[in-house]
């Protein structure tokens, strides 16, 4: 496993689904962070963003209101967010979707379901090269 | 990890989560049948339930369910993108999809699932399917073989964006910015800014009963107080309490409305068990709802559910004519079902109307007589009302074919029990020709009851308000010795209501046993009524009921038990069970 650097780097969970929101952050608990928050979609992320600053944005892609990579571009337009990095957490494994989450400023996609040691490697992976 | 990765502390919360999608999908394509055509703002949260419960499902180990959620996802997909057309036809095996989701969730549940199972209930399904999308029929493979059925290709799980490995773009805007390091960690647990949480009713009812101790501590300083001889500290005293029992009573609000939800809940099943019935009886009937934004004590609603399913089920099939009957009749072709809501009076009031033929009182009553429940010159007393009200004699019935639907196994006795277990009653108005209307009465919750402190010898015990209809003392002209000498009845206003004592009932000893010294408390008794006879009575309060232990179940006459104001615990008297007790003690089954 890996360091964590930043002693307690704050990261924003986005998923529609409670129980998805509920597994990414109780991986991540396991794993020693903390400072955990969870947006419920994209709407939801962007008024917690700018209440509140964060090292690392994990979400899923089909939501309601706003998905996934309608969020990584709001995101990417704004000065102030578009150097957060952004992990796509999604079911859908297509090129075709990996290229939009790319394209709209995803750092990384991990498929559902996912083995907490793989979003942990994610996870850690990013903080360690932009901390 | 600092911790080991459970997953299976999630199911439950699965559960719930796709129980509540699938409520979602039902409304919607029960929707969709009334209009015929669709928008592509409902094929996209079709889509995405779908998608919802596929994702969740696979990671939660539920692969049949996933499997089955992923073809629907396809599905829906090519309607999505207009491969597909929406016809009526595809409303239909949407539905059927739906029905099959939920059984083949309940057996995933039960973990009665295997791979045979699935391919028996859903191959002809799923065949179905794939020629709409003129796909290959599915292989007999078998789901677990497949892994996860949504799994990544070729093994991949994750990846990265060029952006990381190139740290040239990030390294610039880490020199500019020395961003969130310098702030402090934040220490927010995960849950806060979520509007809402997820609470066990199970920790409420533990508050619940924490409230319910505080109101108890509340009445003994209260009790105190009145021993108090300095007029001036009592006076200081009281004025201190009642301040506490403003707050008391605010915070029991509070967790009341915690234990409340809409009756949203209640209605979503009745959509689809009358567009069912509906189509199994050839009949056309229109359901409505009102209110379904008023709230109900959520333990409420488990007790609510059969007696309603029971009256729409009765409306459905005895109610709303055949369709060309209603023609015949010059009533609209559709039948209209309306069940509402309202909160008054500290009380819910859920009526169901329907605009059926009406309950028909000459045939009841020459079924009661039939059935020996009616002498012929009683009939020939008896109001509209009170012969309306013969349906909620034990085992009555005026179906002389037994359908599909209503049976006869549950009468309409059973519902109206039902209905006096939650503390509520069942009232029934009904024309003939033009319909039915049934009322249930409900107490706002089952936490906290209004009750009135009786006594018998040395003991207390609480009342119901609900069932009290009104108390007396009685004078010796009004007792009359029924057959063998120990059958008393009251004659009041030429009614006759057999006498319980309860000292008899529960064997305590007392000085008061003339009739005449004690008080008389006359209560509802399903239909009838009966005087139960006390020592006095004192005075009237509310109560948090608590269960009785199963330790002591074996003790009859008691629905709960409360603690009362000095600390001693008082019964909840249930007048179903007295009345049970006195009739076999007298014989009478």
């Amino acid at each position: 496993m890996g360091v964590i650097l930043n002693l307690n780097p704050s990261i924003l969970i986005v998923d529609d689904s409670r129980m998805m929101r509920d597994i990414v952050t109780y991986a991540l608990e396991c794993a020693g962070y903390t400072a955990l928050i969870q947006a419920e979609d994209g709407v939801d992320a962007l008024e917690k963003i700018a209440a509140h600053p964060f090292d690392l944005i994990i979400t899923d892609i089909n939501m309601p209101r706003m998905d996934g990579i309608q969020l990584c571009q709001a995101l990417q337009k704004e000065e102030k967010t578009s150097s957060i990095p952004i992990i796509v957490l999604t079911t859908e494994s297509s090129d075709e979707m990996k290229s939009k989450g790319r394209d709209a400023g995803a750092w990384a996609w991990i498929i559902k379901p996912f083995l907490p040691d793989d979003l942990l490697h994610v996870v850690t992976t990013i903080l360690q090269e932009h901390p | 990890m600092i911790a080991p990765f459970n997953m299976s502390r999630f199911i439950d919360l699965f559960i719930d989560e796709s129980r509540e999608t699938l409520e979602k999908i039902e409304k919607l394509l029960l929707a969709l049948e009334q209009n015929i055509a669709i928008t592509s703002e409902e094929i996209n949260d079709l889509f995405r339930y779908l998608h919802t419960l596929k994702g969740n499902s696979s990671s939660i180990g539920f692969l049949y369910f996933s499997k089955l959620a992923h073809e629907l996802e396809n599905f829906l997909d090519a309607m999505r993108h207009e491969a597909l057309l929406y016809t009526p036809q595809i409303g239909e095996n949407l539905i059927e999809g739906y029905e099959l989701l939920n059984e083949i969730l309940t057996l995933e549940i039960a973990k009665e699932i295997n791979e045979e199972l699935f391919q028996s209930k859903c191959s002809p399904y799923l065949i179905i399917l794939r020629t709409y999308l003129n796909a290959p029929p599915p292989t007999q493979q078998s789901v677990i073989l497949e892994k996860a059925p949504v799994h990544a290709r070729e093994g991949e799980t994750f990846g990265f964006f060029k952006k990381v490995l190139k740290p040239e773009i990030a390294s610039p805007l880490l020199v500019i910015e020395p961003k969130t390091k310098a702030e402090p960690p934040t220490k927010e647990p995960h849950l806060v800014g979520n509007a809402s949480i997820r609470v066990n009713l199970e920790k409420i009812d533990n508050l619940m009963n924490g409230i319910g101790e505080l109101v108890i501590a509340m009445s003994m300083l209260e009790q105190y107080a009145d021993n108090l001889t300095d007029q001036k500290i009592k006076n200081g005293f009281n004025e201190r309490i009642g301040f506490l029992q403003h707050t008391i009573r605010d915070l029991q609000d509070s967790v009341m409305s915690t234990r409340m939800v809409p009756m949203e809940q209640v209605y979503s099943k009745f959509p689809k068990l009358i567009r069912d019935i509906a189509k199994t009886l050839h009949k056309e009937i229109l359901f409505k709802t009102s209110g379904s934004d008023v709230e109900i004590d959520k333990a409420m609603i488990e007790g609510l559910s059969d007696p309603l399913m029971h009256i729409i089920r009765n409306a459905c099939d005895h109610g709303i004519e055949p369709s060309d009957q209603r023609v015949q009749l010059g009533k609209p072709i559709e039948g209209t079902i309306t069940i509402e809501a309202m909160q008054a009076n500290e009380q819910i009031i859920i009526s169901i109307h329907d605009d059926g033929k009406g309950i028909d009182t000459q045939r009841i009553v020459e079924k009661a007589i039939a059935m020996n429940i009616l002498t012929k010159d009683k009939a020939l007393t008896l109001s509209h009302k009170e012969k309306i009200n013969l349906i909620f004699e034990p085992g009555f019935t005026t179906t002389t074919d037994i359908t599909d639907l209503s049976g006869r196994g549950v009468g309409m006795d059973v519902v109206r029990s039902n209905i006096n277990r939650l503390g509520g009653s069942i009232q029934i108005d009904s024309t003939l020709g033009e319909g039915s209307l049934f009322r249930l009465l409900l107490p706002l919750t089952l936490a906290i009851v209004d009750v009135l402190t009786v006594v018998i010898g040395n003991s207390h015990f609480f009342l119901p308000l609900s069932v009290i209809i009104e108390s007396l003392q009685p004078q010796t002209s009004m007792i009359q010795s029924m057959g063998n000498k120990n059958n008393e009845i009251l004659i009041l206003r030429e009614e006759a209501i057999p006498i319980i004592r309860l000292h008899t009932i529960f064997n305590i000893e007392t000085p008061v046993k003339s009739l005449s010294e004690g008080m008389l408390i006359i209560v509802r008794y399903g239909t009838s009524k009966v005087a139960l006879f006390i020592d006095i009575f004192l005075n009237q309060q509310q109560v948090v009921i608590k269960p009785i232990d199963k330790n002591f179940k074996a003790i009859k006459g008691f629905s709960g038990a409360s603690i009362r104001g000095d600390g001693s615990i008082g019964l909840i008297l249930d007048v179903v069970a007295i009345t049970a007790i006195y009739k076999h003690s007298k014989g009478i089954v």
